[in-house]
């Protein structure tokens, strides 16, 4: 039963993040690479 | 964008909405540092010419409390603009942009040291007529020079009020404000028309044409007359052919037909032969018309400065004369850089060592801590070996990250970096870069995102791709993971003196900027020729660096770095943590611990992760690498530290007891190929260090240079490009170091 709750909640987690990796890729993009501790300012809309 | 603009729409509420002021003047004449102090906020600020390259905005109260809108704009030697940046000045002076209202009023930004050039552009900004503020900045430098300026005098010939300043020190800003706030206020006086006086109107050679439309704009324009003849003619032709709207002052067609790439700055395309047939008549007619117009505004200038200035009979020699004889010596300059960039790594790895041991130790602990307390079962591994393993394996990094942006602003700060940018400029030319591209490039090494967006200073065409195709060549700091990991794992032992790696490290950053040179020069000589453009490389004087202004550069980066920790990382450690746990096998797991072995790596093997990595392992095993390390390339194709959190979760083994946690370099030196030879040798970690010298793998870069290019085209040219040189420099390392025995 433990593990059973685990594995489910673990799951959950993984596909709640693969989708708000969707949603961010479906988003107009930002670009802007904070990595790199990223010497960029927010890049300007054109 | 149309040639009219729709920007008189955006001023009609003009008694209603908050003023517009912008900041304009010269590269490097300290604009950013006065809008940061006028705002509070946090624009970029470094001392070299083209750090500011779009306009940024922001909002400040005047003396009364009143809001004003400002504009900080990139800098600019002129208004007959020849690169992108510079073109947003004129568009937004001139009221050509659709997302900007025309300013109310113009702070114009010189730089006291250098007061001539400075003025020149302020003839064509007063001529404008916009209500100017002149600022005379950076008065602490021209006083080091013994230059005396004449505040009052300038202040009386120029019709403006004239305010000097120190903006680093704060210096001024109140005065500032308090003749922002006369400026703004109703009873504003317009310029006078007083603004070079010095020429005498019975030469001739001055017009005081001034139609009554006109009146306002056109102050005492230093134009010798044929060219003011030819100019409003260009002005009523343009008018007639639709090309300008007919509330256009005499000087817009004036900057609009000097722009000699019009296509470049988003001007439409029917516009641009009209505007370049324009040019062509005019030339015609009155040769030389431009370079005539530019000598009698410096005649103007020089005549305005003898009252002005007063100077020693020689300019002493000053400290910055005095370090560049060494710094940009033909031989010491060259050697003092060389110790300069081994002692940035040297502190890199010295200074960072011990904290970056304290981070892996929280987190094994963390990590234990939650194997220890928590029944097992999936969620228990996921949190564990998953996202603390991924996320605590970037942040362990953050040491490192904190010295490198320590060390690069500094650097920035003083000036140094415009010394480096003079010596890389001989072997720039000889590749076919101008210097333009040399700031642009070397902001690669924090992040190739600002560094691509910096080549909007770069007026070639041409020279702008080129140098967009090659910034990611430079290392930036989200290679510093990968180098660090791959160094430590190639001398697992401690018998390696921190010089030796800083050198190591130091020769990658080599690899890559001669990489960068050679594909510079393969793609100059391939591609159509462009207009190549000329520029002189501007040197700031040495400057003592600001630990404050250094300390928030430093640690706004580390922000960004622990947030896209948070984020991206997190993120793709959870998917990569799925990617090596599905599909789960059949059958249960042993409990014999040899047995247990096997039946994991033979689950990896089979997860969708390794099943990835063994699709490519054919490609990469003459490189040196195995499936795991092919799992690497793959998942850190998106953000290339990420490969250094995608070893960390493969190699991550629930721990059965023993609460000693191996590091992650014993466990890569552990490894071993099916044959029983080890995986990471020493040879194996340098191919896979040169691979991520030239692999392009950053998705933000994809994404930033299909915008400055508008389109796939080059993105994806520099994907497969990069991705080619990566695999073939790692190909030669690897079977030429094997032919060498190694
Ligand atoms: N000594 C001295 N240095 C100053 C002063 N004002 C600014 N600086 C320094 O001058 C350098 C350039 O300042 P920025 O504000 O980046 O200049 P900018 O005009 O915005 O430059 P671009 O965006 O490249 O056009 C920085 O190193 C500042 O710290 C001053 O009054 N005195
Ligand atoms: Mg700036």
């Amino acid at each position: 039963m433990n593990t059973d709750w685990q594995t489910w909640t673990a799951l959950g987690v993984v596909i709640v993040t693969a989708g708000l990796f969707v949603l961010r890729a479906m988003r107009k993009k930002k670009g802007g690479c904070s990595s790199c501790g990223g010497a960029n300012a927010p890049i300007p809309k054109h | 964008m149309p040639a009219a603009a729709p920007a008189s729409d955006l001023r009609t509420d003009k008694a209603t909405r908050e003023s517009v002021f912008a900041l304009v003047g010269n590269p490097n004449c300290g604009k950013s540092t006065i809008f940061n102090a006028l705002t509070g906020l946090k624009q970029k600020v470094a001392n070299y010419p083209g750090v500011t390259v779009e306009k940024r905005e922001g909002t400040c109260f005047n003396q009364h409390g009143k809001r004003i809108h400002l504009i900080d704009l990139p800098g600019t030697y002129s208004l007959n603009v020849h690169s992108p940046d510079e073109a947003v000045v004129r568009d937004v002076l001139l009221g050509r942009r659709a997302d900007t209202p025309r300013p109310d009023a113009v702070i114009l930004i010189t730089d006291a040291s250098n007061i001539e050039r400075n003025l020149y552009l302020a003839t064509q900004v007063l001529e404008l007529g916009l209500p100017t503020l002149l600022v005379l900045n950076m008065t602490d430098v021209a006083e080091a020079k013994q230059w005396r300026i004449d505040v009052g005098k300038l202040s009386q010939r120029l019709g403006v009020s004239v305010v000097p300043m120190q903006a680093t020190f704060g210096k001024g800003l109140v005065e500032l404000k308090a003749a922002m706030s006369k400026l703004g206020s109703a009873d504003f006086q317009p310029v006078s028309s007083n603004v070079h006086p010095a020429r005498p109107s019975a030469s001739g050679n001055e017009l005081e044409a001034r139609s009554p439309s006109q009146a306002g704009s056109l102050c005492h324009l230093p134009i010798p007359p044929d060219i003011l003849g030819g100019l409003q003619q260009t002005r009523a032709d343009l008018i007639r052919s639709g090309t300008v709207s007919e509330n256009v002052s005499l000087l817009e067609p004036l900057y609009l037909i000097s722009d000699h790439d019009p296509a470049h700055y988003g001007i439409e395309d029917s516009l641009v032969n009209r505007l370049a047939a324009a040019h062509d008549v005019l030339e015609k007619k009155l040769p030389g018309w431009e370079d005539r117009l530019a000598a009698s505004r410096y005649e103007a200038v020089e005549k305005l400065l003898l009252d002005v200035l007063r100077r020693p009979e020689r300019d002493e020699s000053t400290t910055t004369d005095r370090l560049d004889s060494v710094f940009l010596h033909p031989i010491w300059g060259g050697v003092c850089m060389a110790a300069i960039m081994l002692a940035v790594f040297y502190m890199i790895f010295s200074v960072a060592e011990g904290p970056m041991d304290w981070i892996d130790k929280i987190t094994g602990s963390t990590s234990g801590w939650i194997e220890a307390n928590m029944p097992a079962g999936d969620l228990r591994d996921l949190i564990a070996n998953g996202i603390i393993v991924g996320v605590g394996g970037i942040v362990k990094f953050l040491p490192q990250i904190l010295m490198l942006f320590f060390l690069i602003g500094m650097m920035e700060d003083t000036g140094y970096m415009a010394r480096v940018a003079f010596i890389m400029d001989k072997f720039m030319g000889r590749v076919g870069l101008n210097g333009r591209s040399f700031v642009p490039f070397f902001s690669s090494y924090a992040c190739a995102v600002p560094g691509i967006m910096a080549t909007r200073t770069i007026a070639s065409p041409k020279d702008r791709l080129i140098t967009i195709l090659i910034a990611p060549l430079a290392s930036c700091s989200a290679r510093l993971p990968v180098y660090t990991l791959m160094i430590a794992a190639m001398f697992p032992a401690n018998g390696v003196s921190t010089l030796q790696k800083a050198s190591l490290m130091l020769s990658m950053y080599v690899l890559g900027t001669g990489g960068a040179f050679a594909f510079a020069w393969l793609f100059n000589s391939t591609m159509a020729k462009g207009r190549s453009s000329l520029m002189v490389l501007e040197m700031p004087t040495y400057k003592r660096p600001s630990l404050r202004h250094v300390a928030r550069y430093m640690l706004e980066r580390a922000k960004m770095f622990l947030v896209r920790a948070g984020t991206v990382i997190l993120g793709l450690s959870i998917l990569l943590w799925a990617a090596k746990t599905y599909p789960k096998p059949g059958t249960p797991e042993p409990a014999d611990t040899a047995a247990k072995v096997a039946y994991r790596s033979s689950q990896l093997s089979h997860s969708f992760a390794g099943r990835a990595g063994h699709f490519i392992e054919p490609v990469i095993k003459p490189l040196g690498f195995d499936w795991k390390i092919g799992i690497g390339l793959i998942s850190s194709f998106a953000a290339r530290e990420f490969f250094v959190s995608t070893m960390g979760i493969i190699y991550a083994v629930e721990d059965d007891g023993d609460d000693n946690v191996e590091p992650l370099k014993q466990k890569l030196a552990e490894d071993r190929w099916p044959d029983g030879r080890p995986i990471f040798t020493p040879l194996a970690c340098l191919s896979l260090m040169v691979f991520y010298v030239f692999a392009m793998q950053c998705l933000s870069t994809v994404a930033v240079v299909k915008r400055e290019t508008n389109g796939w085209k080059w993105p994806i040219f520099q994907i497969a490009y990069m991705t080619a040189a990566a695999w073939l420099a790692s190909f030669v390392v690897y079977q030429g170091g094997r032919l060498l025995g190694f």
